[in-house]
């Protein structure tokens, strides 16, 4: 499997590390609500067919992807650079 | 009854070729000293100040673009990632001018001079070399003179400068470099 | 059935070159350019192998990889490999081979005794005997079953040779090296694409070799050649022979072996044996071609039947005659122009049996040319003969299932069979291609395209030449579409007088003579039509069920000469067509792979690459024994001569207990901290404070996880208002960076913070001791030791000479001590004068044994108490997260679970045993179970063995005596219940 990160270029799988779920919002850092925490820590839908995970660029650039992953066949239909950068990468260039 | 024979090391092969040459300096190894790395990242809101401030203090044009990196009196300033500059030079001293450059909120300043240690590989065969633990494409199409990335080789850190054909400068983890070097050398063997 | 060499024929071999080479121990003659199995046939040899499960004798039955019987073990020695094909081998000069499967001998094969137990062991043997039998009777059986099952014997020493492994990117890749692959090549080439084209023997125009039609004017092999020859010439093209793809993955991805030096006896210097190639390709071209379907009917296995076009193959390219009296079965046109080929090579063909009534005219005409007897609207029922076959029966075509007609005898040594042809989709089915059905040849071709690759030639089921060089054309037109390059899309080539077609007249399950006798559909596994139907009665009628019920398919050859007449057959059984009945998939390799060529040069000391500190040869010179921890080695103990690891650690710890010491922590994660925010990023992170940490203080913390548990420990530097350094443990280093930049990144950008890794750019040592002080301050210049100046927590800057260092009062121990960092290249130098320093103070460098001794006998939490299952409370840390503020974990931490005071809690255990306890063994009250053990060590201070454990309500069982179990080696040991600070618990010695 292949992931275009925006910064560096298409690099394989054995670069990048999986950092968690996507669709999962962390509560905000004051939130005590034990329930919202447990949901994002715990919870999980596990779909079959599109999914959004975070994916990390370890071997390089170290930014943090949002991939959109089919989890049947596998198929990347986009990678986003996540974090304060967002909007770099490729324009960029 | 024309010859239908015929052996299969006629045919072109890039590695059959190679094997039967022997010390035939297919690549070259050195050790490159440089006097100082720095690393300087700066933040969303700051990255236009940090870019032009770095832009007068290393005398350039522009700073590099993505995946690229510049030389100017053998300082070389690559951009690799988001808001990160990385620049390597000769003067130690560059080291406190450059984090003079930027307040605390406009960027962070990390000395990195003995993170990495340099190498430069060259001579005919580099690019056949590295794709063995590298699989990026290193022809000069996708990857000309000028460009730079960031990658691993055999799970060892590398950052690596095309700076002429078949021509790298190869900046590796300082604790990975003995590894790198031993791997490098089993790599071409086969060339010579 | 005994082949002969024919005079003057075999376009592969050279008859100037003899080679000597010798199988099961008999010694033979052959030629440059054989393959091991045309050279024993040349020779008269007619068993090669045992088959699997019955041990049958069995013989060649095709010339390619395709082969499901002759299968043979290479080399002797540690470079021996087992299941290889003959057919494929190429000779060489000293080659050794023997056969397989058999005991004593391939002749007399005790195991062949297999054969009367073959009622039982039918499809689905395993389950029905052994369901219900308990575990206790399959292990025992177990033990003999697989002394009689399995092909060749895996070899038992490491493999000499060596591999390479390489990443080869092209724009178009083709596989093949046949007529559809050559003139897609050569079509592609002349356009100036940049081409990679494999095969993979070491002879190009692959089905040319029998191929009587010409191509341009000129016979179809010579185009071959002079289509290489432009090609090897070509810049943008490489030609790789000798290379299998073996494996089609996503994103155009393959990987393929090439094989470097396997026909020659060894290799040479610096040469690898094989190479791997991951290829990276924007389009593909598959031109893999197709293998002959063999038809069943009962005796089909015996040495001497085999595929017709294999041993037209044998003829044309080896020279090879298989047989003196030879019978050709067919039910299509190919078969004839195979026998009349043959017929005309000089071989004998006798009699041409074919199920079909009528005949093309101009064939019937050639077959009475060659006084060949003709036996239209028949089939063969049986083949007989032991070792080797004697005679075929043939009896009138019936589409019923009872035969008619009378049974006729016909003496032979060879039964040629032809079946049609199968197109080999392997790599297509792998990137999960789905199969079509094209009735016309009874078989699958690949379907639409799941990624950009085209099939073209016999691959696509484009089985006669015209049609093979028109799919060829068109896959390179569609690629150099795809490539926006230009083409002529009418590219000229003529084609005359080719080969027909071959349409197979369904032959599916042709009656036995009596109910016992085998009809086998897969050679390799021993599959029979019995078991296939055995199987469809118990209800494993899918094919998925079929395939994995009964083995067939699943042997190395992956079912090639098998698979068709399964499916035709369980379609039939079902009474439903063969596409409706559907297909199984390919796996990844679609051939055999040398695990060494996986490996690469991935083995032995580059398993992994090594972390090294600038110490490291420091550590080796002084008799360090290292250890892998995290990447890194580390020395694990500094060994005197005759000093055994106890006693080595032993004597460490105490001498930095009554002495100073020094070990190396440069491994430790070191992560920079920058930013106007930093302290306020470090207090969400840490479960303790950092805000009000002032510059040149040092504070120890830990870090959760969101779910609450302990994560990580460390300490953290403050080493300018907006500027700290965090240390993380060895091994949780990257995982710790990679949380910080997660959490900025995605959840607190409005941080302004930075965080980078610096564990290369600094070496790191602690000096611990009573002494460490003097030993400092004799050679640290810059900065005072003084107690007011350089108090515990304290972070300071000093020289060494001309070398900078840090100074930081910490104490992993509990002794005085001091971590120094320098800048990494002056590493070594400081730990040198750090030495020269320390040697009228008697300075030990010690090791990570003793300082796991030291810090166990302190109490202080190592990896084994942070194993991700104990809380802050479980360690007896609760007090740290006082805070007011949230940090990572600090809402789940106070799940009721987590609090409950049933918990297991830190406690340590003094053993009365002169045997270290175990990590990880069982500590019992009264026969219960109430914790484990963590950490473990000999306390050279209180010469006892000690433990920090994780019991129960631990601080409750202070005092008591319990037990501690290894059941694994059936130790015990009583021990009693101590506070986890086994020694100095008011911290004296900090300020020794």
């Amino acid at each position: 499997m292949k992931i275009k990160c925006p910064i560096c270029g298409k690099r394989e799988a054995s670069e990048y590390t999986y950092i968690g779920d996507a669709t999962v919002k962390r509560p905000d850092v004051n939130n005590t609500d034990e329930q919202s925490w447990f949901e994002y820590v715990f919870q999980r839908r596990n779909p079959r067919g599109d999914h959004e995970e975070h994916w990390q660029h370890t071997a390089a650039c170290r930014s943090i992807l949002k991939v959109k992953r089919n989890t049947v066949t596998h198929k990347i239909s986009s990678v986003d650079l996540e974090g304060p950068w967002q909007g770099q990468g490729e324009e960029n260039n | 009854m024309p010859e239908l024979n015929f052996a299969a090391n006629q045919l072109q092969n890039p590695y059959l070729d190679l094997i039967d040459e022997v010390n035939n300096n297919c690549v070259k190894l050195n050790e490159v000293q440089f006097g100082f790395g720095v690393l300087v990242k700066a933040w969303p809101d700051s990255f236009t100040k940090v870019q032009e401030l770095l832009t007068s203090y290393l005398k350039v044009q522009e700073v590099p673009r993505l995946r690229n990196f510049v030389n100017r009196h053998n300082i070389y300033c690559a951009f690799l990632a988001p808001g990160q500059f990385i620049i390597f030079g000769h003067e130690p001293n560059m080291i406190e001018e450059i984090a003079n450059l930027f307040e605390a909120d406009i960027a962070s300043v990390l000395d990195i001079s003995h993170s990495r240690r340099c190498f430069r590989l060259s001579a005919a065969k580099s690019t056949l070399v590295l794709n063995k633990g590298l699989p990026i494409n290193l022809e000069d199409e996708e990857f000309g003179i000028g460009k730079a990335f960031q990658s691993t080789i055999h799970s060892m850190g590398v950052i690596v400068f095309k700076t002429g054909a078949d021509e790298f400068l190869i900046f590796t983890s300082a604790s990975y470099s003995v590894s790198f070097v031993e791997w490098l050398f089993e790599a071409s063997a086969e060339f010579g | 059935m005994s082949g002969y060499r024919l005079k003057d024929s075999g376009i592969y071999i050279d008859t100037a070159q003899e080679l000597r080479f010798e199988f099961d121990g008999k010694k033979y003659v052959g030629y440059q350019g054989d393959t091991l199995a045309s050279a024993l046939l040349a020779n008269g040899v007619t068993l090669f192998a045992r088959s699997f499960k019955y041990h049958r004798p069995r013989g060649v039955y095709t010339a390619g990889p395709e082969e499901p019987n002759a299968l043979v073990s290479l080399r002797t020695g540690d470079r021996h490999e087992p299941n290889c094909h003959a057919t494929t081998v190429e000779l060489y000069d000293g080659l050794v081979a023997r056969s397989q499967n058999a005991w004593p001998s391939l002749n007399t094969d005790f195991m062949a005794v297999n054969q009367f137990f073959a009622p039982l062991l039918i499809a689905g043997f395993y389950y029905k005997t052994f369901m219900g039998t308990g575990q206790k009777f399959w292990h025992f059986c177990e033990h003999f079953i697989r002394r009689a099952a399995g092909m060749g014997q895996g070899g038992l020493s490491a493999d000499p040779d060596k591999y390479e492994k390489t990443n080869h990117f092209t724009d178009v890749f083709i596989i093949g090296g046949g007529p559809a692959g050559l003139l897609a090549a050569d079509t592609l080439a002349k356009i100036g694409a940049k081409i990679t084209l494999v095969e993979e023997s070491n002879n190009w125009g692959g089905s040319l070799s029998e191929e009587e039609g010409l191509i341009n004017g000129e016979p179809a092999l010579y185009w071959a050649n002079n289509v290489v020859k432009i090609l090897t010439k070509n810049e943008k093209v490489t030609v790789l022979p000798r290379t299998t793809v073996y494996g089609y993955f996503d994103d155009n991805t393959l990987g393929a072996i090439e094989r470097v030096s396997d026909h020659k006896q060894m290799p040479k210097n610096n040469e690898p044996r094989q190479r791997h190639h991951k290829i990276f390709a924007k389009r593909v071209i598959i031109a893999t071609g197709s293998v002959e379907r063999p038809i069943v009917f009962e005796g089909n296995d015996i040495p001497g039947v085999m595929l017709a076009n294999s041993a037209l193959r044998y003829a044309k390219r080896y020279g090879v005659a298989v047989g003196n009296k030879v019978v050709v079965f067919t039910n299509n046109d190919d078969g004839y122009h195979s026998a009349i080929e043959l017929k005309k090579m000089g071989v004998n063909i006798i009699a041409m049996v074919d199920p079909r009534s009528t005949l093309d005219p101009e064939l019937k005409t050639q077959i009475e040319e060659q006084n060949i007897e003709h036996h239209p609207g028949c089939m063969v029922t049986s083949a007989k003969g032991g070792k080797s076959l004697n005679h075929v029966n043939i009896a009138h075509f019936s589409r019923d299932s009872g035969s008619s007609g009378s049974l006729q005898r016909i003496n032979a040594d060879v039964l040629l069979i032809a079946g049609g042809y199968t197109p080999t989709i392997n790599l297509c089915s792998q990137i999960g291609t789905k199969a079509d059905f094209v009735e016309e040849i009874q078989s699958f071709v690949p379907g639409e395209s799941t990624q950009p690759f085209v099939a073209c030639g016999a691959a696509k089921g484009q089985l006669d030449l015209e049609s093979t060089l028109c799919g060829a054309v068109e896959a390179a037109v569609q690629t150099a579409k795809y490539l926006n390059l230009d083409i002529d899309t009418h590219p000229s080539i003529k084609v005359e007088k080719a080969n027909r077609k071959a349409i197979p007249f369904p032959l599916t399950d042709i009656p036995s003579t009596n109910s016992s006798a085998k009809k086998f559909i897969d050679l390799q596994h021993d599959v029979t039509v019995n078991d296939l139907k055995i199987a469809h009665r118990e209800g494993f009628s899918s094919v998925e069920h079929l395939k994995r019920y009964t083995t067939m398919g699943m042997a190395a050859d992956q079912g090639k000469t098998s698979n068709m007449n399964a499916l035709a057959l369980i379609a039939k059984e079902r009474g439903i067509s063969i596409p409706e009945a559907g297909t199984t998939s390919f796996r990844v390799p679609s051939k055999p792979v040398a695990l060494g060529a996986l490996a690469g040069r991935d083995v032995g000391n580059h398993y992994h690459a090594l972390r090294r500190t600038p110490v490291h040869e420091w550590h080796i010179k002084n008799g360090a024994e290292m250890v892998d921890t995290g990447g890194w080695h580390r020395p694990r103990v500094y060994k005197k001569a005759g000093e055994s690891l106890f006693e080595a650690y032993s004597r460490e710890a105490k001498a930095v207990r009554n002495n100073v010491g020094i070990v190396d922590v440069t491994s430790l994660g070191k992560i920079d901290v920058q930013g106007p925010d930093a302290a306020e990023f470090l207090d969400r992170v840490y479960a303790n404070s950092f805000q009000k940490l002032p510059v040149g203080k040092a504070k120890y913390g830990i870090m959760l996880r969101d779910d609450g548990y302990i994560f990580d420990d460390g300490t953290v530097w403050r080493l300018g208002e907006t500027q700290f350094l965090m240390t993380t443990t060895t091994v949780n280093a990257a995982r710790v960076l990679s949380e910080l930049e997660r959490l900025l990144s995605l959840y607190w950008p409005e941080l302004k913070v930075h965080v980078s890794s610096q564990s290369d750019q600094w070496a790191g040592m602690a000096v611990a001791g009573p002494k460490s002080r003097s030993v400092l301050e004799s050679i640290i210049t810059d900065m005072s030791f003084s107690e007011e100046d350089c108090p515990v927590m304290s972070v300071r800057k000093g020289r060494i000479g001309k070398w900078p260092v840090m100074v930081a009062r910490l104490s992993f121990s509990g002794e005085r001590a001091y971590e120094i960092l320098t800048p990494r290249n002056y590493g070594l130098d400081v730990w040198e004068a750090i030495m020269d320093a320390g040697k009228p103070f008697g300075i030990t460098p010690y090791g990570t044994e003793s300082m796991g001794a030291l810090r166990i006998e302190k109490g202080h939490i190592g990896g084994p108490e942070m194993d991700g299952r104990t809380t802050l409370g479980d360690v007896g840390m609760e007090r740290l997260s006082s805070k007011k503020g949230s940090y990572i974990g600090s809402v789940l931490k106070n799940r009721h679970g987590l609090k409950s005071d049933d918990r297991k809690t830190m406690v340590g255990l003094i053993s009365d045993g002169i045997k270290p306890l175990r990590p990880g063994s069982v500590v019992l009250k009264n026969n219960e179970i109430v914790g484990h053990v963590t950490s473990a060590t000999f306390s050279p201070i209180l010469d006892k063995n000690i433990a920090l454990a994780l019991v129960r309500k631990g601080k409750k069982h202070i005092g008591e005596n319990l037990q501690v179990v290894f059941p694994l080696k059936d130790e015990a040991y009583n021990v009693r219940v101590v506070d986890p600070c086994f020694y100095d618990a008011e911290g004296k010695q900090l300020y020794a």
